[in-house]
């Protein structure tokens, strides 16, 4: 067990090294001098010692070797450099924003895998019934909707039409709600975002889990179990639903990854003030530092995030727990 | 094979599947007895219904599979009128299994202990202490130590797990157990070992085991008695004790002689032409004529009743008398 943790922790200092570096080495890649994405159109009237000048300044001047060890040394101080646009540091710009993106992605991630689990077990139970044939149409119409489109769609009927819910952003503008009723004003805000990400990945762990206990209900052992005469509730939720959960949570892994991708859009559609939206301004505007610490932040979160359950789902399979003795 | 006192008898029962091309009468119009503390094997080719006929003893027959009718009396209850609830308490507690894939049938996440307290305490009001207690002496029973336990399947070998589920079998003491091939992809040796313990078990235990087996010298020499199903019927059931020389059914000459000899002269061994028949559609008349050596035209057309022979035992056969008479036949 202890060789298992460190070779993942192994595994994804490899993986953290590489992103890193990456990172550092992308914007190096792309076509045109600093000089040019630093001074933008006016770049042709600078003169050759003004241009050496900007070089220096940001250390443009050293060699590739140098400049990535610098880049390491300002990472470690958590120095990811200031937006071009704003002027700001990035790094605290990332850390206003990141957590809205945390609770945006994190809320619909945890209600489309307990939704997916849920509906995905009705199904299987209800295999080949109209209810079973029902939502997988259902889910599958959902799914093959553009997210863009979906999210307009919530907000033109719950917003626009029905005035239900807020239209826009994260928090009511000029007001200073605190304790419950600005919990109240973030959940409300929360509502349209969640249920566009939620519809976006419901359809995947959905069929992922009838699949996975439809599998599990044909398995020798969950025959075994109607055979010893337990209950249908401990045949289903104790032996079937347990190992049918198995593979949901590596579905659950991947979708961190994914979430953060569909929060781009979806953070733009309902101009929620997370990194998604702030990645996508950043791109418009070609404002490379703060797109280069965005790209960091979150694939450090979803690294973590995979650390993290790779380190859980030892707890769920004790095979991978603990490997066999005997073979 | 006195059907007085017996602990288990199925009366005509007859178990199909229906699928989209028809219905396959997997079991039909089967009748037999269990004594208390009998071991009959119940032998017959692959997709005979030997397992569909075990499983329907259990009521644990899923759609799109029904038995269709019949009585299944065990202990004097008859099981066809129970609910799905009722059955629930009986199985494993009245009768037991010893499945076909020994392999698989272990959940994975749990401890093996687990799941044979979790089969106790689903019959018994027992604390879980007790329960524990008894599954280390279920487990010494087969044959592995009382302190694997707390041991997953995964960390067991292939006999082994055979060794855990008889020991799971036996967890409520039932009166009757199925032990449904399994043996089947077992080695050979562990074979005979895991089919020594049944044997052991069955006589100390005095437990009814009914057998289902492929393999017709496997189960030969340690059954009392023999029930030879062929496409959903059976067509011999016999003392087995000599049987091996003297089947009376031409189906059971063939199984007979399609085993191969160490001892004695060099002989062929045969193996019975043609395949089993379709069970959707099944012949007319006796359903194994098509592949029988001595049909002649009345088979075609009736199909011979299980008819009680000179020597007590049962043969659907017109013929029986006939090879019935002669102990010789053909060997």
């Amino acid at each position: 067990m202890r060789k298992f943790l460190l070779g993942k922790i192994l595994q994804y200092a490899i993986v953290m090294a590489v992103v890193v570096s990456l990172n550092f080495l992308l914007p190096r890649l792309m076509p045109g001098t600093p000089i040019e994405m630093l001074g933008g159109e006016g770049v042709w009237l600078l003169s050759q010692a003004e241009r050496d000048a900007i070089t220096a300044k940001h250390g443009l001047d050293k060699s590739l070797g140098q400049q990535y060890i610098q880049y390491l040394a300002n990472l470690f101080r958590g120095e990811l450099g200031h937006s071009y646009n704003w002027g700001q540091p990035v790094g605290q710009m990332i850390a206003k924003r990141l957590p809205w993106t945390l609770l945006l992605t994190g809320t619909a991630l945890i209600l489309s895998t307990s939704f997916g689990i849920l509906l995905g077990t009705f199904a299987s139970w209800r295999r080949g019934k109209k209810s079973d044939i029902l939502s997988i149409s259902a889910s599958m119409t959902v799914s093959s909707m553009p997210s863009f489109w979906l999210g307009m769609v919530l907000v033109a009927i719950f917003a626009v039409q029905l005035k239900l819910l807020p239209v826009f952003g994260a928090r009511s503008p000029w007001t200073d709600y605190t304790g419950f009723r600005l919990v109240l004003d973030v959940l409300e805000h929360l509502i349209l975002p969640v249920t566009s990400l939620v519809l976006l990945t419901l359809s995947g762990n959905f069929l992922l889990m009838r699949y996975s206990m439809l599998d599990v209900l044909g398995s020798d052992y969950v025959f075994m179990a109607r055979a010893k005469g337990m209950t249908e509730g401990a045949v289903v939720y104790r032996h079937a639903m347990r190992n049918a959960l198995l593979p949901m949570a590596t579905a659950f892994m991947l979708n961190v990854g994914f979430m953060f991708s569909g929060a781009i859009v979806t953070e733009t559609v309902f101009a929620y003030p997370g990194v998604g939206r702030m990645m996508y301004e950043a791109a418009l505007a070609r404002d490379y530092p703060l797109l280069q610490g965005a790209f960091l932040v979150i694939s450090i979160t979803v690294i973590g995030a995979n650390l993290l359950s790779d380190f859980l789902y030892p707890l769920l399979d004790p095979r991978v727990r603990r490997p066999s003795r005997e073979h | 094979m006195t059907e007085i006192g017996a602990l288990l008898k199925l009366r005509d029962v007859s178990t199909s599947f229906f699928i989209d091309q028809g219905e396959v009468k997997a079991v039909s119009d089967v009748s037999l007895a269990v004594r208390r503390g009998e071991m009959i094997g119940l032998v017959g080719e692959s997709g005979c219904g030997k397992t569909t006929l075990g499983l329907s003893i259990m009521k644990l027959i899923d759609a799109p599979g029904r038995i269709i009718g019949g009585e299944i009396w065990l202990n004097g209850v008859d099981l066809m009128q129970k609910t799905e609830k009722e059955m629930r308490r009986i199985r494993w507690k009245d009768v037991a299994l010893i499945p076909q894939s020994a392999m698989n049938a272990l959940n994975p996440v749990f401890k093996i202990g687990q799941q044979i307290v979790e089969s106790i305490r689903a019959h018994e009001r027992v604390t879980t202490k007790a329960a524990w207690s008894r599954t280390k002496e279920l487990l010494d029973m087969v044959g592995i130590k009382a302190e694997r336990v707390r041991d997953y399947p995964h960390e067991f070998s292939g006999g082994m797990k055979q060794r855990v589920s008889i020991a799971m079998a036996l967890a409520c003491s039932p009166e009757l157990l199925l032990s449904d091939e399994s043996t089947t992809g077992l080695d050979v040796m562990t074979e005979a070992q895991v089919l020594g313990l049944i044997n052991e078990l069955q006589s100390s235990l005095r437990m009814a085991v009914i057998l289902i087996s492929h393999d017709l010298p496997l189960v030969l020499d340690i059954s009392d008695s023999l029930a030879i199903i062929y496409a959903g019927k059976l067509v011999e059931l016999a003392e087995a004790k000599g049987f091996a020389a003297r089947p009376v059914h031409p189906y059971s000459q063939g199984l007979i002689h399609s085993i191969p000899r160490i001892h004695g002269e060099q002989e062929t061994c045969e193996s019975i032409p043609g395949s089993p028949p379709d069970l959707i559609h099944p012949p007319e008349g006796c359903k194994f004529h098509p592949r029988c050596a001595f049909a002649e035209p009345v088979c075609g057309e009736d199909e011979p009743e299980l008819l009680e022979q000179a020597d007590g035992r049962l043969a659907a056969c017109h013929f029986a008398e006939r090879f019935g008479g002669r102990g010789d036949v053909q060997s």
